[in-house]
């Protein structure tokens, strides 16, 4: 029975060991607070503690009733239990020790090997304290004395040894009162954990890394206690949704009401998935709802870290990120995608009403309201209302920049987004909003027009104004697409209806000629009439229609200048003075140009003739002229133009290399305005470009200038500077000019070029019905070495001609003269010598342009009175020009 | 005496024609359209023609070149009233007119002094 009994004692004490340990393992784990220390804490520890103190005590209760069954049966089976004791304490793979008052009395093997000595005498004289380290000596005193006193043994503590090799070790040491050898001694069961040790500090290291990073990430953590239904969560998770940190008790409800209806579905998909065990880990991005109402964007993540032994979930943890800069982003992105697909897909009216659901959506607001400044200073608004509420206007309701609501014009001034979270009255709109964010459309710092969503059931933040913002961006390009082509439209309006009032022009050109001829012709014999009635000539009726016939003449001329005005393409290019095209253009401009603006002339005399198109040349200056205008139209000034000739190669400065080898005219229009600087200098000819407000011109001024000027193989330089005015000179080749590059003298020397153009001997008629100015044509040309035969009949002239065709080189002759004008002698030049150039002499107007291009003989224009250096180049042009053309006879006749 | 034929759709500018022409001792004749024209000009040749370019039915262009091919030396004067689209039509229509024959090629409104004196010429 004492076996029995043995064990059945044996049992109990480690049953009581078994709960002492537990009790105190419990008291120390609900002792812990912190959540994550709970978590992390390593359950071997648990377990070493339980293991330890079982075996303390089954020990202490062997060793008790050992010595009891010692004292009660001291000879029964001594041998038996010694040899029990001494296999079990000398085989037990932890050290122990007795001793007594610090003096070792008993090792065990492993306890000698541990500190290092064969066996107890070779310590020589150390006694326990000197193998603890000192700052531990005290405690381990005080845990001795303590124990030997017969108090309850204290808890299991570890404390650092200094073994032999300088070598401090971590050890658990567990002790109890005995008695050994008669006397009362502690017995300690010492093992090393220095490696327990470590790891555990490196585990408190890692964690703090941990915590660290999720900090800096400020990433929240959550643990879900899933038998309990519980849920913790660290601070950074509670911040991120602005709850209290730790308030309070939560289960995954907490999380499920915070997650927004579209995004709960697939979250709880993800974590169903996760948790079968068919993903390794839990992820969803949701949108949880912050206290103050907004949305953030979470990518939470997560991964069961417990399962019962049938793998049934106990325990799941994870982290909260926050994702709703990134998902804005990628949103924003998204709808500027959409919103290029839209505008590429939809007509143009659609556009902005397709793009606005876009807006809305994106900034989760049921409202949202484009209004774009147009070409016509006023404002286009474009509603969505995702509601289908009722809208007092129509999209592309349009209203005048002024007579918008204050909001919208304090965007449009200040260019800065407004956030208003409260109820906000809209004059536009039809009911108040709740809240909305307005951000201006800007480009260049141009304001293009604004950009509203309203209604949003929670408060706008900055980042929704960031995130508006950025979608204008997107809109802009659009918005300044849609005004170009209004403005593109607006001009191809203006170019047809140019076209219609041409149309129209001629048109009633015609009928009104007729009219102003039957006006003309009846008030002249009516007045013819009245003169001969009225006694003297002067008579009122006869002076009456005197004013009658000259009212015609200005009527006359009107159609002249609509017709003018309208035309804008002619068939061909022919022979034209640009002095006359200036001389008309100039009258023309001084009927409309305001007085404040004074137009002057310089025009130099006896410039050569350009082939050109009159009206083109018209629609030049008059582009210019109009432009100069509008530069002058505040302050006025000085409107001036210009014609000088440019000899070929005469290093012009402005002449660009180009043209510089042919001899030219220059046609220069000076303002006084206020200029231009270099960037709009640079875009000048660009189609389209215009500074101009609104209405004041098209833009395409000076790209059909430079096209015309390019037509005539001629160049335009435009000179400007910011309140200096602007001149643009426009270079045209002359007829028969010289063309250094083609000429046939070897160089371009001074002396070559000189020798070239001198042409003496050539034989001249010079035809004028004044002897006068025939005398002093043949003086000057037979002074300059030419033959002259001077008439003053055309007739004779014309019979001359015929009799001998071939004997002149060159005919000079009046226009006006009685029998024949000098057309009808070019006329009869054309049958009988058409090769035979011929130089008009002209008054100042008298010479119909569209008389040129029915005269290819006509060369030159010798414009009344002139000098003799004037009709000396005319002559040497013409003749020089005359070699040009393959059947220059001309010259080939002078020269043979 | 000379004979005159105007050729001209516009009445007032006809009436202008018959009333200077008459009182400077002509004896005148005038057709609407160039088709009468040519018919009253084969009934009753007449020494001079004076015709509107731009006329319905059978422009002046027309009559010219049909008057020309039987009469090559008839006397014409060839009259416009200016440009009609296609732009600058009736200048080239007066061009033509000259290089077809026609004597004088004038633009209304003429004055009467100058359709007189190229009347005179013409006859003489």
């Amino acid at each position: 029975m004492p076996g029995t009994l043995r064990f059945v004692l044996a049992v109990s004490a480690t049953i009581l060991g078994f709960c002492i340990a537990d009790a105190a393992i419990d008291a120390r784990f609900f002792s812990t607070k912190n959540f994550t220390d709970e978590l992390l804490r390593p359950d071997h520890r648990e377990l070493y503690f339980r293991a330890v103190g079982c075996a303390a005590i089954a020990l202490a209760g062997f060793i008790w009733q050992g010595f009891r069954r010692r004292r009660r049966d001291a000879v029964e089976a001594k041998n038996e239990s010694d040899k029990l004791y001494r296999d079990v304490v000398e085989n037990s793979p932890d050290s122990i020790i007795v001793h007594r008052g610090g003096t070792m009395l008993y090792l065990n093997k492993v306890a000698l090997a541990y500190l290092g000595v064969p066996n107890l005498e070779a310590l020589g004289g150390k006694s326990l304290p000197d193998f603890i380290h000192p700052d531990d000596r005290e405690s381990s005193n005080s845990r001795r004395e303590t124990t030997l006193r017969g108090a309850p043994p204290p808890p299991p503590a570890t404390v650092r040894l200094l073994l032999p090799n300088d070598q401090t070790r971590d050890a658990m040491v567990s002790s109890s009162r005995i008695v050994f050898e008669g006397e009362p001694a502690v017995l300690t069961f010492c093992r090393d954990v220095t490696d327990d040790v470590a790891t555990r500090r490196d585990l408190a290291a890692s964690r703090e890394r941990l915590s660290l990073a999720l900090e800096a990430a400020q990433d929240g953590v959550w643990d879900w206690d899933m038998v309990n239904d519980r849920l913790v969560y660290n601070r950074a998770w509670a911040r991120m949704l602005g709850l209290k940190p730790f308030s309070g008790e939560h289960t995954p409800e907490t999380w499920s009401n915070l997650v927004h209806k579209d995004d709960k579905k697939e979250a709880m998909e993800a974590a169903a998935a996760h948790i079968r065990g068919d993903v390794p880990v839990f992820e969803a991005e949701v949108r949880l709802r912050h206290t103050d109402g907004h949305y953030i964007w979470v990518l939470d993540r997560g991964k069961v870290v417990e399962r019962a032994a049938d793998g049934t979930p106990m325990r799941m943890t994870g982290t909260h990120r926050d994702i709703t800069a990134r998902k804005e982003a990628e949103i924003a992105l998204e709808v500027r995608n959409r919103i290029a697909e839209t505008f590429l897909t939809s007509t143009p009216d659609e556009v902005f009403p397709n793009i606005l659901p876009l807006i809305g959506t994106a900034l989760k607001s049921p409202q949202a309201l484009l209004g774009t400044l147009e070409p016509n200073q006023k404002v286009k608004i474009t509603t969505y209302d995702r509601d289908g509420g009722e809208s007092p206007f129509v999209n592309g309701h349009q209203s005048r920049l002024e007579g918008l609501p204050s909001l919208f014009k304090k965007i449009v001034a200040d260019r800065q987004p407004q956030i208003t979270n409260e109820e906000l009255i809209v004059a536009v709109l039809p009911r108040p909003l709740s809240r909305a964010i307005t951000v201006p459309i800007l480009s260049k710092g141009k304001s293009l027009g604004f950009l509203m969503v309203a209604d949003r059931g929670s408060n706008y933040a900055q980042a929704d104004a960031a995130a508006l913002t950025s979608l204008t961006t997107y809109l802009a390009p659009i918005l300044e697409f849609h005004m170009e082509s209004e403005v593109k439209e607006g001009q191809l309006r203006q170019a047809q209806k140019m076209e219609a009032i041409g149309a129209l022009a001629g048109g009633i050109a015609h009928d009104f000629n007729n009219i102003l001829q039957a006006i003309l012709g009846f008030s002249t014999l009516a007045r013819e009439e009245a003169q001969a009635m009225d006694s003297q000539p002067g008579g009122l009726i006869a002076n009456d229609l005197e004013r009658v016939t000259r009212a015609t003449q200005r009527g006359r001329e009107l159609v002249n200048r609509i017709l003018l005005f309208s035309r804008r393409q002619e068939e061909e290019q022919h022979p034209v003075d640009i002095a006359q095209v200036i001389e008309e253009a100039v009258g023309l401009l001084d009927n409309t140009i305001p007085a404040t603006i004074e137009l002057r002339k310089n025009l130099e005399t006896g410039t050569r003739l350009v082939n050109a198109d009159p009206a083109q040349i018209s629609q030049v200056l008059l582009n210019l002229a109009t432009n100069s205008f509008h530069a002058m139209e505040e302050n006025g000034g000085v409107l001036t133009f210009e014609l000088k000739s440019i000899e070929a190669n005469s290093n012009h400065p402005l002449v660009p290399d180009s043209i510089a080898h042919l001899d030219l005219v220059a046609l220069v229009v000076t303002d006084t305005g206020m200029g231009m600087d270099e960037a709009t200098l640079a875009r000048l000819y660009d189609p389209f470009f215009t500074t101009k407000d609104v209405g004041k011109g098209t833009g395409l001024g000076l790209s059909v200038v430079h096209g015309i000027v390019a037509a005539h193989r001629g160049e335009i330089i435009v000179e400007s500077a910011v309140e200096r005015g602007t001149t643009a000179h426009i270079f045209l080749p002359v007829i028969g000019g010289l063309d250094t590059e083609q000429a046939a003298s070897p160089t371009n020397s001074q002396g070559a070029v000189s020798s070239a153009r001198i042409m003496p001997g050539s034989r001249i008629l010079f035809l004028d019905d004044e002897p006068d100015i025939t005398a002093l044509g043949k003086a000057l040309l037979e002074k300059q070495g030419h033959q002259v035969l001077a008439l003053n009949d055309s007739r004779l002239a014309l019979e001359h001609l015929r009799g001998a065709p071939h004997d002149f080189d060159l005919l000079i002759s009046d226009l006006t003269m009685p029998h024949l004008t000098g057309l009808q002698i070019a006329d009869q030049i054309a049958l009988i010598r058409p090769d035979l150039p011929l130089v008009l002499i002209t008054g100042l107007n008298d010479l119909p342009m569209e008389e040129y291009h029915k005269h290819p003989q006509i060369r030159g224009v010798l414009r009344k009175p002139f000098g003799g250096d004037v009709l000396r180049e005319t002559v040497r042009d013409v003749l020089h020009g005359g070699e040009r053309p393959p059947t220059g006879e001309g010259r080939a006749a002078s020269s043979s | 005496m000379s004979r005159i034929l105007i050729i001209e759709d516009d009445s007032l500018t006809r009436e202008w024609l018959e009333s200077l022409l008459e009182r400077n001792g002509y004896v005148v004749e005038s057709a609407n359209n160039g088709a009468e024209g040519v018919r009253l000009f084969r009934d009753n040749p007449a020494d001079l023609v004076i015709t509107d370019i731009v006329m319905p039915e059978k422009d002046g262009i027309e009559t010219i070149t049909d008057l020309k091919r039987t009469h090559p030396d008839l006397k014409v004067i060839a009259i416009s009233g200016g440009e009609r689209r296609p732009e600058g039509v009736s200048r080239n229509y007066l061009h033509s007119a000259k290089l077809l024959g026609a004597n004088r090629a004038m633009p209304k409104p003429i004055s009467n002094e100058d359709l007189l004196e190229a009347v005179r010429e013409l006859l003489g």
